[in-house]
């Protein structure tokens, strides 16, 4: 579970390991062109599996984020566009300083690429089998500070589904316990349509109701609303009506949380020329960086003194 | 759900229990029999024979603190030879196992101790105390808490003695109606009386030992010492004095339980003050023994750079406390 023993390399394989450039504060281009081609393609490539996961978390402890949504709402994006942006150079104080899941980024990227032929950005269901962890090493601009490693989690978005529907208990899914940030997607293309917000602030809730539930989170500190697609709200013919529910589903947020809960606005890949690749982002990787961990603390059973001296208060 | 996924989600442990919550910091997904490992593997190395110095490595790996390879080589060997697969290189992890195995020390009850069996915890909780006092923070913040907690139980656990009240009291007869003779005393009755002079035995041995004479005879000097005043040049003065002379009072080298109320009883007059952190470290530098020294840098003059003034009363507690852990892990003491 805890191993960290990884599968010796072929002889004929490149001298220089991913492992070995990670620290290394190179730009992200380079990064991205040079320890991607070494990678081998394969499951180890795309994404990490949970004793991956754990092997990382055993040598750095990496702040992990889990996008909590349903099918389609925009997760995988949010994901993808990180890396993309950051592929791009510096942004919000953070560079690229290496990742161990390239080609799963570049996997999710494709379909978004222009050069991929699509006639408009598309990203492929995330499903059930697929390896969940993606990992980003970043660094800070003026790499004042040690590296910072980020463990995303990409779920199909069908166990989120089944959580709101109570098919299924946080206990299911501990990840989200060991969260250090979780946000709960909502999709603003659906909040944007008249047609479609009722039922997407529905879900939404019956989400956020469940993800609050005792010791599902960390803590309510955890947690954060995720507005993605929010180009579409700009554009709505009810923007008011798109506005006010957002508000709402902020402030229910918050109540059933006891403290607020931000609520971020994204658009990662709009074409919109007004909101620009990774629009947002900034604030999300503001927030992970401001508090890179969550730790779950318990008090050991309160201890009754026995003696004057020990009863005694200044 | 996929056969992966319910890898991941589906055989986990129960998402409130308190040891998964804190391994949590050192893996990222755990299945019952992952967790079912790390509770062995902690358990043994809390079983296993202490020292000071490997107390103390347990506590620099649970700050993330550097020890030497080989010191970080032995660590590793400890828990991978009890159940998990650590290598030096896995340093989260490591830290993360530390910090429990420390936890699972003060959880455990200190028995018929003595000072020289509570020795290698009672540096280590010192040594907690210490690098959270520092600004230092855990792996996991729960250590702390358990230090605290394991430092007050043990200062009252070698002064045991010292709480009893008075003698146990003689259950009463049977009331009988007034003019009515007394009835005679059955087996019953005898056997109760028997049981009392036991009890009343038991009581006058207890409070007439050593460790209680000795803890009260500590107690008068503390108050005493409370009673007292005498007014320091300068409150830096103050605080090196208020810590040396309570140390100096104290029975046993772990000091007096509540020793940071004590200190704030006694500087009560100077509460408001801040005090230099490089001067009170000029003034209360010695020579501090050599396994120490990174974890004490009032005495050893190695002060952190990024705390520059406290307040009186936390800077008081900083000092008594390194001065404590020199005593506790100094060679008269540690070996």
């Amino acid at each position: 579970m805890t191993e960290s023993s990884e599968p010796a390399p072929p002889e004929d394989a490149p001298s220089a390991r991913i492992d070995d450039v990670l620290d290394t504060p190179e730009t992200g281009a380079e990064a991205a062109g040079e320890t991607g081609a070494e990678e081998p393609l394969g499951s180890r490539a795309t994404a990490l599996d949970a004793p991956e996961a754990n092997a990382l978390a055993a040598r750095r402890r990496p702040t992990v984020l889990v996008l909590a949504g349903a099918v389609g709402c925009g997760k995988t994006s949010v994901y993808a566009a990180i890396y993309e942006r950051l592929g791009r150079g510096p942004f919000g104080g953070w560079m690229f300083a290496g990742s161990r899941t390239i080609a799963g980024f570049e996997q999710r990227c494709h379909w978004w690429r222009t050069s991929s032929g699509g006639s408009e950005p598309y990203m492929e269901h995330t499903r059930a089998n697929d390896l969940p962890w993606l990992h980003i090493r970043l660094r800070d601009s003026e790499s004042r500070e040690p590296a910072r490693d980020l463990l995303l989690g990409d779920f199909d978005g069908e166990f989120f589904d089944q959580l709101a529907d109570n098919r299924m208990q946080p206990s299911e899914l501990p990840f989200l316990r060991r969260a250090d940030h979780v946000g709960l997607v909502i999709d603003g293309e659906h909040i944007a349509k008249v047609t479609a917000r009722a039922a997407e602030r529905q879900q939404t809730e019956y989400l956020l109701e469940r993800l609050l539930i005792p010791d599902a989170l960390a803590g309510t500190d955890a947690l954060s609303l995720i507005v993605t697609k929010s180009d579409c709200l700009a554009r709505s013919r009810d923007a008011e009506g798109a506005e006010s529910c957002l508000a709402e589903l902020n402030q229910r947020a918050s109540k059933l949380a006891g403290r607020p809960v931000p609520l971020l606005r994204l658009a990662v890949r709009s074409q919109d020329p007004q909101f620009p690749l990774g629009h947002g982002l900034e604030t999300l990787l503001e927030m992970l960086g401001l508090r890179p961990a969550l730790q779950i603390a318990a008090d050991p059973e309160p201890y009754e003194p026995a003696t004057a001296l020990g009863r005694f208060r200044a | 759900m996929s056969q992966d996924q319910t890898e991941v989600a589906g055989e986990e442990s129960g998402v409130s229990d308190a040891f998964d919550d804190r391994i949590r910091e050192g893996v990222v997904v755990i299945t019952e029999d992952g967790s079912a490992a790390l509770r062995a593997t902690v358990d043994a190395a809390a079983s296993a024979k202490a020292t000071t110095p490997g107390m103390l490595s347990f506590v620099r790996l649970a700050f993330d603190l550097e020890i030497p390879d080989a010191e970080r080589g032995r660590v590793s060997g400890l828990f991978s030879s009890t159940g998990a697969a650590v290598t030096p290189d896995q340093r989260q992890l490591t830290a993360t196992l530390a910090v429990l195995t420390l936890i699972e020390r003060f959880s455990r009850p200190l028995g018929r101790r003595t000072m020289q069996g509570l020795l290698p915890d009672a540096a280590a909780a010192s040594a907690v105390i210490v690098l959270a006092d520092q600004g230092r923070a855990p792996v996991h913040p729960d250590v702390l808490g358990f230090a605290t907690r394991w430092r007050a139980m043990a200062a009252e656990h070698l002064r045991r003695g010292g709480g009893w009240g008075g003698p146990p009291e003689l259950a009463k007869p049977a009331e009988t109606p007034e003019g009515a003779p007394a009835p005679e005393p059955g087996p019953a009755d005898i056997e109760a009386l028997r049981a009392y002079a036991g009890e009343l035995n038991q009581w006058l041995r207890q409070t007439s030992s050593s460790a209680r004479l000795l803890a009260l005879e500590e107690q008068q000097g503390l108050l005493w010492w409370l009673a007292s005043s005498e007014r320091s040049p300068s409150a830096t003065a103050a605080v090196l004095g208020a810590c040396e002379e309570l140390l100096g009072l104290s029975a046993y080298s772990l000091g007096p339980p509540a020793a940071g109320e004590l200190l704030s009883r006694r500087l009560t007059g100077y509460a408001t003050e801040e005090v230099s952190i490089a001067d009170l470290s000029q003034l209360a530098a010695r020579t501090v023994p050599e396994e120490i020294a990174d974890l004490c840098p009032l005495l050893s003059g190695g002060r952190p750079s990024h705390v520059m003034t406290a307040g009186v009363l936390d800077a008081a507690r900083w000092l008594y406390d390194e001065l404590q852990l020199t005593r506790l892990a100094g060679p008269a003491e540690g070996q």
